[in-house]
C-alpha cells in the first residue's frame, strides 16, 4: 500500500514539473495606448499629426499622420515619459504635452528568455490638452489604451468648399479640386494645403467679421464673411468659448458664393460653397488618323498651341491625342496656331454666339455652329459637334495631322 | 496552543476516563535529518547551492515541523538564442514551521503517511546584470540589486516517512506551495524565492527526500 503510494506521488510529481514552460514572446509590457476624443459626444477624434517626441531618444513616432489612436513604447530604465505631440493645426504647428510616471521592475525570466522588465502603475502627473483621463494604469504587451486624451469642441472654424457650376440647373454644382500657394486671413495665419476642393479656414473671435485672400495658382478671390459672437460655457472643462452663429458673405470676388449652414459644427461641416461658372467656350479637338466611324486617336507631340486673342501657350512640349481650347467669346472667329514638330498649322474656327446667363450670375456665350473657317491642315478637318458643351465631354473637331 | 489548551480541558474533565490519551500528547521522540535532494543536486547542477535540514516532533499523531534551508541560484543567458545577455544570482534562508497527521498510527512497524500544513518565510537577495538593447533608446548595460528582500507563503504537505534501520528512517515530503507574498525587492521583481521557488508561479510544487534520524525523548 505504501510502496504504491509512494510510486504514485514520485511520477505525479514528475508529470507536473514539467509543465510551465517560458514564453519569450515580448516580454516587456512597457506600451501605453492613448486614445484621442472628442467632449462633446466621446467619439474618436482624428488628429492630424506633425509627429511625437519622448523624452531620452531622438525617435519621432508618427511623423505626418492622421490618428484616433496610437502606441508609444515606455523606457524600461526610467520612470517618467515626457510625450510631446506636435499637431497640424490650421495656423500652424500645435504642441501639447503629456508627463506620466510609472513603476518599471526588471525580472530575469529564464536562461532561454534572458530578463524582462514589468511596467505597472501609470500615474498622470501633468498636461496642456482640454482633458486625459488614466482609464487603464497597466501598459501592457500589446496595444491598449491607457490614456484617452479629450478635446473641447471647436467652435471657430468655418468650412468652405469649391464647387463647379455646369450648364443645368444644379445650383451646388461639383467638387471642384483648387490649387492654392496659399490663404491668408486678416487677423491669422492659415496654413493650407496646396491642392483641395474643401479648406477649414478660421473665424475672429474679437470680430464680428473675417476677411480671407485666396492666392490660388492661377489667379486669386477674396472672401468676407460676417458673424455673430456668442459666449458660452458647455463643458465646464473647456471654460467659457466663443460660438459663431449667423455667417453671412459680405462681399467676395468667386463667380458665386452660397451659405449652405451659418453656425459651426464640429466636427466641421461645409458652411459655404464657392462657385465657379461654367466654361461655354471650350471646345474639344481629336487628333485621328482618318475621318469618320474607323478613325483612331493617333498622338501629335505639339511645342504649344497659341490663339489670336490670348496669350499663353497651352499643351507646351506636350504629346497629346486629343486637346481643349477656348474660343474666343468675344468674336465670332477664332484662330489657332498649333506648333508642330514639322513647322506652325494654322486653324480658324468658326461659330455663333448667344448670350446666355446661367445660375443667375453667370454671363456667358453660348457657342453653336462651330465651322471650320480655314485650315492649314493637309486633310480638312471634321467638325463632329457644332456646340460646345460643359464639362466637355462630346468632340468638336476630328484632325488628321500632317 | 491547541494542543496544549485542548489537553488542559481534557486532562480537568476526563482525565480519570482518557488518561492513555493524556498520555499521548507527550512527545516521543525527535527526528532530524537533511533532504538528500537539496545536496544532491548541489553536486551536479552548477546553477544551484543549496541545503535544508528538518526536524519534527512525535506529538500522538502529530508531528511539530521544524525546516531550514539556505539555497543560491546562479544562471545566465549565454546559451540563449537571441536574449539579450544577463546574469543573475540570488541567496537565501528560509524556514518553514507547521505540523502533519499520521494517517497510519497504528502502522505496527511505526512507518508514517502524513499530509499536514506548513508556513514559510525566507529572506534573500537578487542581483541581475543586464545589457538592454532596445531600438528607441538604444543599448545601456545596467544592474540591479535587491537586498533584504523577504517573502512569505503557505505549503500544503503530504509524504512517508519508513524506519530503515533502527534510529535511521528515509523519506519524502512532497509540498504545494502558495499563497506567496514578497517584500522589500526594490526595482526588482523576484524570479527565484529560496523555499519557495519561481516568483511567477501562483502556486507550485516542491518536493523532498530526507535522511533523518531519530532520537527519542522517552520510552
Amino acid at each position: 500500500m505504501i510502496r504504491k503510494v509512494a510510486q504514485y506521488s514520485f511520477f505525479a510529481l514528475l508529470a507536473v514539473s514539467c509543465l510551465d514552460k517560458p514564453d519569450c514572446y515580448n516580454l516587456n509590457n512597457n506600451v501605453i495606448g492613448i486614445s484621442f476624443r472628442k467632449i462633446a459626444d466621446n467619439r474618436a477624434d482624428t488628429v492630424a499629426l506633425l509627429g511625437i517626441t519622448v523624452n531620452g531618444t531622438d525617435s519621432v513616432f508618427y511623423p505626418d499622420v492622421l490618428a484616433t489612436g496610437l502606441e508609444l513604447p515606455l523606457d524600461v530604465l526610467s520612470a517618467e515619459s515626457n510625450v510631446s505631440f506636435q499637431f497640424l493645426g490650421i495656423s500652424g504647428p500645435v504642441v501639447r504635452n503629456l508627463r506620466t510616471t510609472y513603476t518599471s521592475m526588471a525580472q530575469f525570466v529564464s536562461e532561454d528568455c534572458g530578463r524582462r522588465f514589468i511596467v505597472s502603475g501609470l500615474h498622470l502627473e501633468d498636461h496642456d490638452f482640454d482633458s486625459v483621463r488614466l482609464v487603464n494604469d497597466q501598459p501592457g504587451r500589446e496595444p491598449t489604451t491607457n490614456y484617452i486624451i479629450y478635446r473641447c469642441p471647436i467652435t471657430d472654424r468655418m468650412k468652405v468648399s469649391f464647387r463647379q457650376l455646369g450648364w443645368d440647373s444644379d445650383s451646388l454644382g461639383t467638387p471642384l479640386n483648387v490649387f492654392v500657394d496659399g490663404i491668408t486671413s486678416d487677423f491669422s495665419p492659415i496654413v493650407a494645403p496646396p491642392t483641395a476642393s474643401t479648406f477649414i479656414l478660421p473665424l475672429n473671435p474679437e470680430s464680428s467679421s473675417a476677411a480671407y485672400h485666396f492666392d490660388f495658382t492661377e489667379g486669386e478671390a477674396d472672401l468676407t464673411v460676417n458673424y455673430r459672437t456668442v459666449a458660452s460655457t458647455r463643458y465646464s472643462v473647456c471654460g467659457s468659448q466663443t460660438f459663431f452663429t449667423d455667417l453671412a458673405v459680405a462681399s467676395h470676388s468667386f463667380d458665386k458664393v452660397i451659405v449652405l449652414r451659418d453656425s459651426i459644427h464640429d466636427p466641421a461641416v461645409t458652411n459655404m460653397l464657392l462657385q465657379r461658372c461654367p466654361d461655354t467656350n471650350l471646345i474639344k479637338i481629336d487628333f485621328v488618323d482618318q475621318h469618320g466611324d474607323g478613325g483612331a486617336l493617333v498622338e501629335l507631340a505639339l511645342n504649344g498651341i497659341i490663339t489670336d486673342y490670348m496669350p499663353g501657350i497651352f499643351y507646351e512640349g506636350e504629346t497629346v491625342s486629343s486637346v481643349i481650347l477656348p474660343l474666343n467669346d468675344q468674336a465670332d472667329v477664332t484662330r489657332f496656331t498649333f506648333d508642330l514638330e514639322t513647322g506652325p498649322v494654322t486653324l480658324e474656327v468658326g461659330y455663333a454666339r448667344t448670350p446666355v446667363v446661367l445660375h443667375g450670375v453667370c454671363d456667358r456665350m453660348a457657342i453653336s455652329n462651330i465651322s471650320i473657317i480655314s485650315s492649314g491642315f493637309a486633310s480638312a478637318p471634321e467638325v463632329l459637334a457644332s456646340e460646345t458643351t460643359f464639362p466637355v465631354n462630346t468632340t468638336n473637331l476630328a484632325i488628321i495631322p500632317d | 496552543m491547541l494542543f496544549c489548551a485542548g489537553l488542559s480541558v481534557f486532562a480537568q474533565e476526563d482525565q480519570e476516563r482518557d488518561s492513555v490519551t493524556i498520555r499521548d500528547f507527550i512527545p516521543k521522540g525527535i527526528r532530524v535529518g537533511a533532504d538528500v535532494y537539496a545536496l544532491i543536486r548541489s553536486q551536479y547542477d552548477d546553477r544551484f547551492t543549496g541545503w535544508e535540514l528538518n526536524a519534527e516532533v512525535d506529538v500522538h499523531r502529530y508531528f511539530l515541523a521544524v525546516e531550514m534551508g539556505n539555497w543560491r541560484l546562479d544562471m545566465n543567458t549565454e546559451n540563449a538564442m537571441s536574449a539579450d545577455p544577463a546574469v543573475y544570482a540570488n541567496q537565501g534562508t528560509y524556514l518553514r514551521i507547521g505540523a502533519d497527521m499520521n494517517f497510519i498510527p497504528r502502522d505496527t512497524h511505526g512507518n508514517v503517511l502524513f499530509f499536514g500544513a506548513r508556513y514559510g518565510r525566507s529572506i534573500f537577495s537578487e542581483s541581475l546584470t543586464t545589457t538592454v538593447n532596445d531600438p528607441v533608446w538604444g543599448s545601456r548595460d545596467v544592474q540591479f540589486d535587491t537586498e533584504d528582500a523577504n517573502a512569505l507563503w503557505f505549503e500544503i504537505t503530504g509524504g512517508l516517512r519508513v524506519r530503515l534501520w533502527k534510529v535511521v528512517w528515509l523519506g519524502y515530503t512532497a509540498r504545494f506551495k502558495f499563497g506567496l507574498a514578497t517584500n522589500g525587492t526594490g526595482n526588482m521583481e523576484p524570479h527565484d524565492v529560496p523555499g519557495y521557488g519561481s516568483n511567477e508561479k501562483n502556486s507550485t510544487w516542491g518536493f523532498n527526500y530526507l535522511v533523518l534520524v531519530s532520537l527519542p525523548l522517552r520510552k
